[in-house]
């Protein structure tokens, strides 16, 4: 019903931008073909604790089929939409994961910009999720941090973002002040809670519900047993809007450093069909610096808390939980080396014993990517997680897991 | 290699006395506060005594390409209109949005869009709104006597009708005390030399280059 009345009301915005002059239609995209080998268990995308995309060593998947189609009008107003899709395993499935109407002034006498986005997209919070169809850039998989980004935050809303265009104050940065309201995110940090931090190129798209690994909990009698199997994190339960509100700063030509703040203000002990509102907020922090020509270090830290209750008001879920990245990345004419290291945690601080969400984990990524010809990329990366997360226990799995896995990526962009 | 030895010959011949032709070559050499030639910067001679110069034919034309203005810097005589070509494939956003000359166009992949500069138009700080790293400059002069330094930081204006001259030297970088650097000077129908040195340090000229060095990132 959702999905229909975005459809509706983003085409009456195309259909009205007609009057707004001169336009210009641009069609960019990314397809990820991958060989994989993985020593890990069932992964989260089918429901269970494993942390990569895939839990087999199948032949070449269809990794990513990403496209953003854009209409601009030479007034500075353009319409966005966003697919993306897969076809892995012997399940393909594709759908929309942004849809917005984007309006950037030009910049006043006094050097100030104006931005505004209104409809579903990201928060610009990823540093690494930076190429077309929020592809990954240096590396195959995203940190633990981007991925959660990518499965649980969306915003269905309207974002303002307010530039000082340094250029024109004499000053080598430019500073930003953005903040959005939004909807439909209530259910954020449910799949956190339930299968831990997780590391994929895999993104949610709008209306999908992803499956979580079932324990005590969830039988008959016990304290989740009306939550549904699955969960859906693009819901609006309790009509209450959330904000985000973010500063960037970004030196010319040295790095960009970004803090932030995200509050989906939902009411924790509202549950409709099976799904629940999940009071869920988080800070964040992000930096991006070329040390040298070619070399460049970049960090996020990402810390918040969520909290699920029961109608009556008991905690059913309260936790907090933190991840963070450092990744250096070192570009020598077609060749790039990148490696990240990660720390993850989930802390559980609600009395449900049947309903385990501590994780703690690291991880570390190391990727080499060869640039073949101007569009096409040819990646090798090793990914391994070192993660204890007694829940595991549940489904009769060792609390402490190492986890690897080998890929090698044709990645061709257009 | 040419050019600068020939360049090098004039200084010489300047150097020990010169000739007397009647279009007066002037020398002007500009150095920066360590005496380091300095390049591409503005150059122009302003008649103080009312000479009658002819208006300069000088066609302009500021290239977008690989996503900078090239030249970084022009220079025009005022009332003459600019020639943006985009040679890039891509769409840029041009605009100037301070002074009295403001404009704003979008320039197709590989489109040609020519801008009239109002007369009172001096100096123009221009931008493109897709690519923020993207920056050019444009000056405006009342006279057709004006160039930029070479390498050698060496600029030569054919002066025909001799008298007095403001002889002018600007950069958006420079960061001396007034916003230009000028010297009066008498034109006498010999060829002259001027070294001008600027007394402080010039601020960073920006690369107009995009940090990331991917070219595949979302800019929608």
């Amino acid at each position: 019903m959702l999905n229909t009345k975005c459809c509706i009301s983003f085409l009456s915005c195309l259909i009205s931008c007609t009057q707004l002059g001169a336009v210009e239609f641009k069609a960019n995209g990314i397809v990820d073909f991958r060989l994989s080998h993985n020593d890990t268990s069932t992964s989260y995308l089918q429901g269970g604790y494993g942390k990569f995309s895939s839990d087999s060593s199948a032949g070449i998947a269809l990794s990513q089929i990403g496209g953003q189609f854009s209409a601009t009008w030479d007034s500075g107003v353009s319409a966005n939409l966003v697919l993306n899709g897969y076809s892995e395993e012997g399940e393909s499935r594709a759908g929309v994961t942004e849809a917005y109407v984007k309006y950037k002034s030009l910049p006043s006498a006094s050097g100030y910009r104006w931005e505004n986005r209104t409809g579903l997209f990201y928060p610009h919070i990823s540093l690494e999720n930076r190429a077309f169809a929020w592809a990954s850039v240096n590396t195959l998989n995203s940190s633990t941090l981007n991925t959660w980004l990518g499965e649980e935050i969306r915003l269905l809303g309207s974002e303002i973002k307010l530039t000082r265009l340094g250029k024109m104050h004499g000053d080598p940065y430019d500073v930003s002040l953005t903040t959005s309201v939004f909807g439909n995110n209530d259910p954020a940090a449910a799949l956190l809670a339930w299968h831990g931090w997780t590391s994929s190129n895999r993104q949610t798209f709008w209306g999908q519900a992803r499956a979580f690994p079932q324990g005590p909990a969830q039988q008959t009698g016990q304290v989740l047993e009306h939550q549904d199997s699955v969960s859906k994190p693009y819901l609006e339960l309790d009509d209450r809007l959330g904000y985000l509100v973010q500063l960037d700063w970004r030196q010319h030509r040295k790095g960009h450093i970004l803090f932030g703040y995200y509050d989906n203000r939902a009411l924790p002990f509202i549950v409709e069909n099976g799904q629940y509102g999940w009071d869920t907020n988080f800070a964040y922090a992000s930096a991006a610096w070329k040390l040298a020509p070619g070399l460049q270090l970049s960090a996020q830290y990402l810390a918040g808390t969520t909290l699920m209750q029961m109608p009556s008001g008991e905690d059913v879920v309260n936790n907090s939980y933190s991840s963070a990245f450092v990744a250096l990345s070192k570009q020598l004419d077609k060749h790039k080396f990148s490696v990240r290291v990660e720390e993850f945690s989930v802390t559980d601080r609600d009395q449900q014993v049947r309903d385990n969400n501590d994780e703690y984990g690291r991880a570390a990524t190391v990727n080499y990517t060869y640039r073949l010809t101007k569009p096409w990329f040819l990646s090798a990366e090793y990914s391994v997680i070192k993660s204890n997360r007694p829940s595991r226990e549940y489904l009769s799995q060792p609390a402490k897991l190492t986890e690897q896995q080998l890929q090698f990526a044709a990645r061709y962009f257009f | 290699m040419l050019t600068k030895l020939l360049k090098n010959l004039l200084l010489l011949s300047v150097a020990i006395g010169g000739s007397t032709v009647y279009a007066a070559d002037l020398l002007v050499k500009v150095l920066s506060h360590k005496g380091t030639p300095l390049t591409d910067m503005v150059v122009y001679a302003l008649p103080l005594e009312g000479q009658r110069l002819p208006q300069s034919t000088e066609k302009l034309v500021i290239a977008q390409a690989n996503k900078t203005f090239a030249p970084y810097i022009s220079v025009a005589q005022r009332g003459n209109s600019i020639l943006f070509s985009n040679k890039d494939d891509i769409t840029h956003h041009i605009y100037s949005v301070l002074g009295e000359n403001k404009f704003d166009f979008v320039i197709r992949a590989g489109k040609q869009v020519r801008q009239k500069i109002v007369p009172s138009a001096e100096e123009i700080l221009m931008g493109c709104n897709i690519h923020d790293w993207m920056s050019g400059y444009f000056l405006a002069v009342d006279t057709p006597l004006f160039t930029k330094t070479d390498s050698a930081g060496i600029a030569i204006l054919k002066v025909n009708q001799p008298g007095k001259y403001s002889l002018v030297i600007w950069h958006p970088q420079m960061q001396e005390q007034t916003d230009k650097i000028s010297r009066e000077i008498t034109v006498t129908g010999a060829n002259s030399s001027h070294n001008i040195q600027l007394n402080n340090v010039m601020a960073e000229i920006p690369d107009q280059k995009n940090s990331d060095g991917f070219d595949y990132l979302s800019t929608y």
